[in-house]
């Protein structure tokens, strides 16, 4: 049926298409290829929402307390007269979250960035003390191997008894500034670089600095992310180190350097955590919460009612019925948030809610200031602040740990594997076709009645674009499921895929299938329809395209006659779809 | 004592004890000491829980609805992570859905419970 020859063919086909999708991915036109994938993503990630976290690990882990402009206004009451309140005032607010649960967290990252003092009176000493508590820095601090790297850091910290507490910094990759606070804070905590962006989280980063500069920058050999910070601290306080030998081997190191004893070598767990995170978002808001709030304000939250299944979510992602981020009434978080003001009034809540916010949870503390720019998009929430980013990328490694979604655009040439799999699909398309002709032929040969070829031709087609459109969304699913990558940009594939397989078919389809049904009333004017259709289209081109006038006979020339000048490529047009065509490839 | 005497420190009793009452009472404190404020924010100082008479009635709330209570002859504020109260129920409705026009809300606004945008002075 499908000689070598035209195996050969349809690869040429398929090369023909695949290289040039290749280059209009590696050329990225104005970001165009980018914004594809970054939308492929999104919209995978809306689909799937509701099944994200169904065991709530993260969710039973993470809480996040917020300031914002409405808090501060709020803590007036509390003596909170200045913006941005003094770091005495920052310590109360680290101290009520550290002891006001009953039980300290298991770690707190606070999101805000220390750059400078305020002045004498503004309790810098004060905060630093408290932290260096906190910490039980004394124990550690003076440990080598405990200050090797932020990892053994905070290991250490929870070797000694200390809660970990993580303060967001700038990355020295972007800003070559250390100063005199964050040196200060760096020897009795982890500082963590929490400029991150928003399509890839990382967690390890070897800036490759040479060693003077990363001293100067106060980098010890790598930095991490804000939420590999707070998952080390949550590994090491778990007895199976969450299932990773290196944190095991962390956590001896540190038990060694604080006996005093040599401390073996730090273990290598960028080796693990060896890309950048995928950040996947969940849609369905902690049960706590929705408790909480109405505990608090006596009435249910204010949430959209969360869709519970992929079919769903495909209905309510609908622009037109609401998008992410639009409407009076908005996703709620999936963390649970609570206002640092609602916490200090303490209204509504009992001594058992403050318990379960704080005690032996991974604490947040970030801005939700509405003024400010620390804000992301997050494709199921619409604009969210980046503390929520943060507790998100924490919770997907709590969920998956070393099996946490990759991004693959950072790890691997991602427009390679879509070249390949245009090709792939434009080869089946192309054997596909030839398939149809050989039956063509077969059937003509036959005397097939043309109507009944539809029996032949409606299962072909079908098996072709379903296959076409299977095999991306299998290549899709295959990939997030068990490869653990982003997903491919399958919103891009499906395009070229259709566009690819109705070019080819562009004139046999419409044939096929209406030879099955031309004998009906309905199906032929729909077809005399369709021919007006195309001959009104024609006559603006024709008028262009002139038909070359006949060549001038030998002898007196005569004045040419006016034509009709729609009547000739119509009436090819015509007799063309009359007689079923095979596919010029 | 006269009848009018007696009638009169009743009608003064009862309408504090009703208010009191209303308010709750704080029936613990949770720290050894404790933060005050008065009625505008501005710290007092710290006093010790001891110094606290408990069960003591609450008068009053003040801004971001720290709880006021007597203490000697003054209204001192207080934290309410620092103590437990008893009924304590600040005059607060959530205005959360009336505050915002469709579609011109950050998600976030919704991003917990807020502070003082979910809440109105209740009528």
């Amino acid at each position: 049926m499908i000689s070598a020859g035209r195996i050969l063919k349809a690869l040429a086909i398929g090369l023909m298409l695949a290289v040039p999708a290749y280059v209009v991915s590696k050329v990225n036109l104005f970001g165009l290829e980018s914004a594809s994938d970054r939308l492929a993503d999104q919209v995978y990630q809306r689909i799937t929402a509701a099944d994200y976290g169904k065991a709530r690990q993260g969710q039973n882990a993470v809480r996040v307390i917020y300031l914002d402009e409405t808090s501060i206004e709020a803590l007036k009451g509390y003596g909170w007269t200045r913006f941005p309140p003094t770091y005495e005032q920052q310590w109360t607010m680290l101290e009520d979250l550290l002891y006001a649960g009953g039980a300290p967290p298991s770690a707190m990252f606070v999101d805000f960035v220390y750059m400078g003092q305020g002045g004498a009176a503004d309790g810098f000493d004060t905060f630093l003390a408290g932290v260096a508590g906190a910490t039980h820095a004394e124990v550690w601090s003076d440990k080598p191997a405990c200050v090797s790297d932020p990892l053994s850091k905070i290991a250490c910290i929870i070797g000694a008894g200390g809660v970990p507490i993580i303060f967001a910094k700038p990355s020295p990759a972007d800003l070559d500034l250390f100063t005199d606070v964050q040196q200060a804070l760096d020897k009795v905590s982890v500082l963590a670089p929490a400029l991150v962006g928003e399509e890839a989280y990382p967690l390890i980063t070897d800036y490759g600095f040479y060693r003077a500069k990363a001293v100067r920058l106060g980098v010890h050999q790598v930095d991490i992310s804000p939420a590999m910070a707070m998952y080390a601290a949550y590994c090491l306080r778990r007895a199976d180190g969450c299932g990773v030998n290196d944190f095991q081997a962390l956590k001896a190191r540190a038990a060694a350097a604080l006996n005093g004893h040599s401390a073996p070598r730090a273990p290598n767990l960028a080796e693990v955590f060896d890309a950048p995170l995928d950040v996947v978002w969940g849609s369905r808001p902690d049960p706590d919460y929705l408790a909480l709030t109405k505990a608090v304000s006596g009435r249910p939250a204010n949430c959209r009612s969360a869709a519970s299944g992929w079919r769903a979510r495909v209905f309510e992602q609908m622009a037109i019925l609401r998008g992410p981020g639009s409407g009076a009434q908005q996703e709620c978080p999936y963390t649970l948030s609570l206002g640092y003001d609602r916490l200090v009034g303490g209204q509504g809540l009992e001594t058992r809610d403050v318990a379960n916010l704080l005690a032996g949870r991974m604490v947040m503390v970030g801005g939700h200031f509405h003024a400010s720019s620390d804000w992301i998009e997050s494709p199921v929430h619409g604009q969210v602040p980046g503390v929520q980013y943060h507790a998100m990328a924490l919770d997907n490694l709590i969920e998956d740990g070393v099996d946490y979604r990759r991004n693959a655009n950072a790890m691997l040439d991602s427009d390679l594997l879509k070249g390949f799999l245009v090709f792939a699909l434009a080869v089946c398309g192309v054997l596909g076709v030839m398939v149809r002709n050989s039956l063509l032929d077969e059937a003509v040969a036959e005397g097939v009645e043309p109507r009944l070829r539809a029996v032949v031709y409606a299962p072909l087609y079908t098996a072709l674009f379903a296959t076409s459109l299977g095999v991306v969304a299998l290549a899709t699913w295959l990939g997030v499921a068990y490869a653990h990558r982003s997903p491919i940009n399958w919103i891009g594939l499906s395009g070229v895929v259709l566009a690819f397989l109705f070019y080819a078919t562009r004139q046999t389809l419409p044939a096929d299938l209406s030879g099955s049904f031309e004998k009906s009333r309905l199906v032929r004017r729909f077809i005399a329809w369709r021919r007006l259709y195309a001959q009104a289209l024609r006559f603006e081109e024709d008028r262009l395209l002139r038909p070359k006038p006949p060549p001038a006979p030998k002898g007196p020339a005569a004045p040419p006659a006016e034509t009709e000048p729609a009547a000739a490529p119509a009436a090819i047009a015509d007799t063309a779809e009359e007689t079923p065509a095979h596919v010029q490839a | 004592m006269s009848k009018l005497k007696l009638l009169i420190l009743a009608a003064l009793l009862f309408p504090a004890q009703g208010f009191a009452q209303e308010h709750g009472s704080v029936v613990k404190a949770l720290r050894p000491e404790l933060r005050t404020f008065d009625d505008k924010g501005q710290p007092l100082g710290q006093i010790k829980a001891s110094e606290l008479k408990l069960p003591t009635p609450i008068v009053g709330y003040g801004v971001g609805n720290s709880i006021g209570v007597r203490q000697g002859a003054n209204v001192v504020y207080l934290r309410g992570l620092d103590v437990q109260t008893n009924a304590a129920k600040a005059a607060c409705a959530p205005v959360q859905q009336a505050a915002r026009a469709k579609g011109s809300a950050y998600a976030a606004s919704n991003m917990g419970l807020g502070g003082a945008a979910d809440c109105k002075p209740a009528e």
